[in-house]
């Protein structure tokens, strides 16, 4: 008699399969739609001594052990973080073991995780490149325009970063053009996003911006109102259709607010995958259920607390909607917007979006 | 001639008072019933007996006419996940179980749809105040429920502090919507796009999820 195939499996781990991990607090751009929480005008969050890069190369091989598939290098700018080159050979030599589907079935497999570098491009060498080249290491430059690049970063170095681009693909190398979009660089985002692709990048995530880090003192100058955020999707659809390049938005955005099968090549995200399909580990080893976050929960030496953590768990399990939200119907297939977000403003994981607020200049706080 | 006219009295009589007296009891039937749930819930809770009696009361007709809600919503139609499998992390041990998106049968794409859904579940079952209900998802993990090849979504109805444990399985949104509705002492089930209908006509299902006895089967209870 035939046995029948098994239909589900279970996780090697409670840990989503991509870690983020932001390897130093520090930066060589001010940025001032920067999310770190550690920037944030109040310094509420609690920023202890870094970890080493032996303490990093352990905590990776712990992730790789619990099922971590994918593994981003980010910051601040992790390329200032002393033994970064070090950290990443480590990370690409790892196996994991995984289950995939295939066929209809379950391939038990080992393979090796992917990597992912998220930089200002500011400290990037050559020796860096060859080193994304010969480990396959997806490469995302930020480009927050190109006129107000400095405004937005208080460096100029937009040439820098579109260079960048060629080189890498000169060497083959797969790149993502990151762009936080804010009032000041809406104007230009065609230009923005159509400078990287022809210098060479591959992708393109979008990110609106969103209060939180040192941002909080500038969201009155850079929040996208509703008919703005439809303006920047259009604008990056059209691009994309053009180029006939991917891209996604990285935030996730109330299902009200957007029709998302208008946009063929921009992929739009509606539900939020904060400890669900990704977490964060802090400079200091803590760990986070998404870079957004304020909220320090427990250390990568104790991660199996997490499971126990009411934090961690309301993300987990997703039990964050909004009242607001009511009986929407939408909300089969989505989450109200960013729930960080809404949790710096609202100061409730379950308050609204700020898209749907009006925010008062420089304070971030709320007027209905 | 005078018989003719007494007639003719006697039936509009008849018309009139049957009109006036079956508003009366249209009226009376939704306010009573609207008195008799304040009655009950004013614990805070409703014994089973309550339930019961409160099943056997819905009103059949309002005063009013039930909404045919609005015909030109805009929907937003779901965009097609790129995966080919979905996690379904466990809120009790937080474990997570990988499931196949791709149903070959129906019992699979009921099983994908409640996984789907699970969170809208969790959400409903929260405003099911009153009584004692809870969820009961441990078939689909499979840390806790290592054994099940084919788990199902069970609501759990606990009567008498748990002396009494009610349970039905393979339930949808619906069910729970109409029970949130009822223990919230609600008439109307309100359904897509606002669209009302009778909690009476759920009647047969109510009482098949908080497991009563149910008199004649119907289309509702072969759901």
């Amino acid at each position: 008699m035939r046995r029948k195939k098994p239909t589900s499996f279970l996780s090697a781990s409670f840990l989503p399969t991509t870690a983020v991990l932001e390897m130093t607090y520090r930066c060589n751009h001010t940025c001032i739609f920067c999310s770190c929480p550690w920037f944030a005008p109040e310094k509420k969050y609690p920023v202890a001594e870094e970890i080493s890069s032996r303490k990093w190369r352990e905590i990776i091989d712990d992730l790789c052990g619990q099922g971590v598939t994918h593994v981003a290098f980010t910051g601040g700018e992790p390329l200032l973080k002393e033994g970064i080159e070090d950290i990443i050979v480590h990370a690409a030599t790892r196996a994991y073991r995984c289950i995939e589907s295939k066929n209809g079935g379950w391939k038990k497999t080992a393979t090796r995780p992917r990597l992912y570098l998220l930089s200002n491009g500011l400290a990037l060498n050559g020796d860096v490149l060859k080193l994304c080249r010969r480990f396959n290491v997806q490469l995302s430059l930020s480009l927050p325009g190109l006129a107000t690049f400095q405004a937005h970063t208080n460096v100029d170095n937009a040439l820098g970063v579109l260079d960048l681009f060629r080189k890498a693909r000169e060497m083959k190398i797969r790149t993502t053009v990151g762009i936080t979009v804010t009032r000041w660089n809406l104007s230009e985002l065609y230009e923005t996003i159509a400078a990287a692709f022809i210098a060479g990048a591959d992708s393109l995530l979008m990110n609106r911006f969103l209060p939180g880090g040192r941002g909080l003192d500038w969201s009155r100058e850079l929040f996208l109102d509703g008919s703005e955020m439809k303006i920047m999707m259009d604008t990056a659809e059209e691009v994309l259709k053009r180029s006939d390049r991917a891209g996604s938005m990285g935030t996730e955005i109330p299902k009200c607010m957007v029709d998302a099968d208008r946009y063929s090549h921009l992929r739009i995200a509606t539900r939020c995958s904060a400890a669900r399909d990704f977490f964060v580990i802090d400079p200091s080893g803590y760990v986070r259920v998404c870079n957004h976050s304020p909220e320090r929960l427990s250390h990568a030496d104790e991660i199996g607390q997490l499971r126990c953590h009411p934090y961690w768990n309301i993300f987990a399990t997703k039990d964050y909607l909004p009242d607001s939200c009511g009986r929407c119907r939408l909300m089969k297939t989505c989450d109200g917007g960013c729930r960080e977000a809404a949790h710096i403003i609202g100061h409730e994981v379950n308050a609204e979006d700020p898209l749907f607020l009006r925010l008062d200049r420089k304070t971030a706080e709320i007027r209905t | 001639m005078g018989n003719l006219v007494l007639g003719i009295i006697i039936l509009l009589l008849t018309i009139g008072g049957w009109a006036w007296g079956w508003n009366y009891f249209k009226d009376k039937s939704e306010a009573e019933y609207k008195r008799l749930y304040s009655q009950y819930k004013a614990d805070g809770k409703l014994e089973r007996s309550e339930i019961q009696d409160l099943l056997a009361n819905l009103p059949a007709a309002l005063d009013r006419d039930l909404s045919l809600g609005a015909l030109c919503y805009e929907t937003i139609s779901v965009t097609a996940t790129e995966r080919n499998y979905h996690y379904y992390v466990c809120p009790l041990c937080m474990m997570r179980t990988a499931y196949e998106t791709k149903a070959t049968n129906e019992s699979e794409a009921n099983r994908l749809n409640v996984l789907m859904n699970i969170n809208e579940y969790r959400r409903l079952v929260k405003q099911v105040k009153g009584i004692d209900v809870k969820l009961d998802e441990s078939q689909f993990c499979r840390h806790c429920s290592p054994g099940i090849s084919n788990p199902h979504l069970l609501l759990v109805v606990n009567w008498e502090n748990g002396s009494d444990i009610h349970k039905v399985e393979d339930i949808t949104a619906e069910d729970l919507e109409i029970l949130a509705e009822f223990v919230q002492g609600a008439v109307v089930h309100k359904g897509e796009r606002d669209v009302e209908s009778l909690l009476l006509d759920y009647s047969p299902r109510l009482k098949r999820l908080l497991g009563f006895p149910v008199e004649a089967p119907d289309e509702k209870t072969a759901r």
